[in-house]
């Protein structure tokens, strides 16, 4: 499964941004909080390798603290996304019926905004914060999953040996724990990755447009909008956090498309 | 046909009805008394809230609130400013074009990349032109709208002066923004229309045509591009959401007087009204696009029609 090229660099990645995020006291020795007023929109240095902000800040140091909250709030939303849309997604495809319509048109109300759109109204409204974008990320993201898992669910349950085990006396919740949700991994898997980028990648949305990662604490996209009207006088703002960003969808993009390939799946 | 429209409009309803209680929760009840919200710090007296909160509506209960919310959007009232105190209507109307000239503008650019560079890429199969058109999708597709939106000012505005790096005073002033939209978008058209071309061209029908003796043009314009059009109108939908999600960064990245930097700027004030307003005009745009492809893929393909 590993001989996947795609796999292969995204896992790389994927461990170099973990690294990045677990050593960030390594990286820069500086705090990412602590203002140089002596030092603002200095250029890359051997002291500031990618420079610091207009409050004088160092940005690798922002840039490798800002990557534990961005990769943390990304894998967490995921996580809840399947928490949520996992069991939700296979009892409407194992029940059918009435349980179906209600999730799945609940599912469908949230499938009415645009992600980045149902998103940036949740936090207008509860405001910035790592914890309000992780639920305005799932909340937005669960009825994605819930419909691959339905999918995935209705395929197997429509199969002759789920009817035999129903008739041998299976439950419901051991024919659907036993048999149906082993067949939803793969998809749900690849989709979950795709998940983590869309997540990563409005999360960093959300903190640009200030109203996701509360400041003054680092995030890439408000590292990015300290560059904003400042390009003329400081345009490595731009060059540290846009490729992080970047590299870290990449990343998850390719583990989901190598995974998808390697376990040839319609996710 | 008339039966499956009627189907997908009645499927239509209850979202819409879902859409309008999801942002009723967020612009009333969520935060509290919008009344005592509005008034800030500074306490008001029994008197004044009592006025206010009967003047806002919020004095009813929630069922009664939430049926008021409905009776004024059936009248096309979506609030009033809490900062201007002016219709969010005329607001949302004042914007609206500007952000559709835009997408329009940013939807012509992706399609003329998109479809011509996707077909290259499925006819030239693993050529380096294929190559190199995957690797930069894959590339775009990993990057924030707001990112690029930075690199092409810093490059084509503040290095090189080509174009105007932020505003909307001439035409010259639409192709940044309406650029940088486009190439994320293509970077996922160039996908579909490459694999749904792909597809086509491994039929017997392209075959039989060519064996046929027909061009190899008529062969791929006639047969293969047509017949690949259907997948690329099913995502069209997907996509149209996508270009809605990346308008609101873009527009505060080039300072564009769109419902976007509205939708922002009323974010920053707490002018939840518009917030409120903005998203649910937005989210009802969104559907009715779906409602359109849905509608235009039953008319393409009767199979669809039968599914219902």
């Amino acid at each position: 499964m590993l001989s996947s090229r795609k796999l292969q660099i995204g896992l790389i990645i994927a461990a170099a941004l973990f690294l990045l995020a677990a050593g960030a006291d390594v990286v820069s020795p500086y705090d990412p909080l602590s203002q140089d007023y002596k030092a603002v929109l200095a250029g890359p240095s051997p002291a500031h390798p990618l420079g610091t902000d207009s409050l004088g800040r160092d940005n690798l140091a922002r840039l490798a603290h800002g990557a534990r909250v961005s990769l943390a709030v990304a894998v967490a939303a995921t996580a809840l996304m399947i928490v949520v849309g996992l069991p939700l997604g296979a009892a409407a495809g194992y029940f059918g019926g009435l349980p179906d319509s209600v999730i799945m048109r609940v599912a469908d109300v949230f499938l009415a905004f645009p992600f980045a759109l149902g998103a940036i109204a949740l936090m207008a409204v509860v405001g910035p914060g790592s914890g309000n974008v992780l639920i305005a990320l799932a909340l937005f993201g669960w009825p994605q999953i819930a419909r691959v898992t339905r999918a995935q669910v209705m395929n197997e349950a429509a199969k002759d040996y789920v009817a035999a085990v129903k008739v041998a006396g299976g439950s419901a919740w051991y024919i659907i724990r036993r048999h149906l949700l082993p067949n939803a991994v793969g998809p749900v898997a690849v989709f979950s990755l795709t998940g983590l980028s869309t997540a990563l990648l409005t999360e960093a949305t959300l903190s640009f447009l200030g109203i996701g990662i509360q400041l003054p604490h680092p995030a890439w996209g408000s590292m990015l909008a300290d560059a904003v009207g400042r390009l003329t006088v400081a345009p490595w703002l731009i060059f540290g956090p846009g490729a992080a960003v970047v590299l870290a969808c990449l990343g998850f993009n390719l583990l989901g498309e190598g995974l998808h390939e390697s376990l040839d799946v319609d996710g | 046909m008339f039966a499956y429209c009627f189907r997908r409009l009645l499927a239509v309803a209850p979202i819409l009805i879902g859409v309008t209680l999801l942002l009723f929760i967020l612009l009333q009840v969520l935060p509290g008394d919008p009344a005592r919200m509005l008034t800030g710090y500074r306490t008001p007296s029994p008197q004044a809230l009592s006025n206010l909160q009967g003047r806002m509506g919020t004095k009813a209960s929630l069922v009664g609130q939430y049926a008021n919310y409905l009776l004024a959007l059936s009248r096309g009232d979506l609030g009033r400013s809490y900062r201007t105190q002016r219709p969010v209507v005329a607001i949302i109307g004042e914007t609206l074009p500007n952000s559709l000239a835009l997408a329009a503008l940013a939807l012509s650019i992706e399609m003329l990349i998109g479809v011509p560079a996707g077909a290259l890429a499925a006819i030239k199969r693993g050529s380096l032109f294929d190559r190199g058109s995957m690797v930069a999708s894959t590339l775009l597709a990993a990057t924030p709208v707001f990112a690029l939106g930075l690199l092409f000012q810093l490059v084509l505005g503040v290095r090189l002066k080509w174009l105007p790096v932020t505003g909307a005073g001439s035409f010259s002033s639409y192709l940044m923004p309406a650029l940088v939209m486009a190439l994320i978008a293509a970077a996922y058209l160039v996908r579909v229309v490459r694999s749904s071309l792909l597809d086509v061209l491994a039929k017997d029908y392209i075959t039989a045509a060519r064996a046929n003796g027909l061009s190899e043009r008529r062969v791929l314009l006639v047969h293969g591009l047509k017949n690949a059009l259907a997948p690329i109108i099913a995502v069209a939908g997907v996509h149209f959401g996508f270009l809605i999600g990346s308008a609101v960064a873009t527009e505060v990245v080039f300072n564009w007087p769109g419902i976007g930097r509205q939708l922002f700027a009323a974010v920053m004030e707490r002018d939840r009204p518009v917030v409120i307003g903005v998203t649910l005009v937005m989210a009802t745009i969104f559907l009715l696009v779906n409602l359109i492809v849905d509608i235009s893929q039953a008319w393409v393909n009767p199979r669809v029609r039968e599914e219902g």
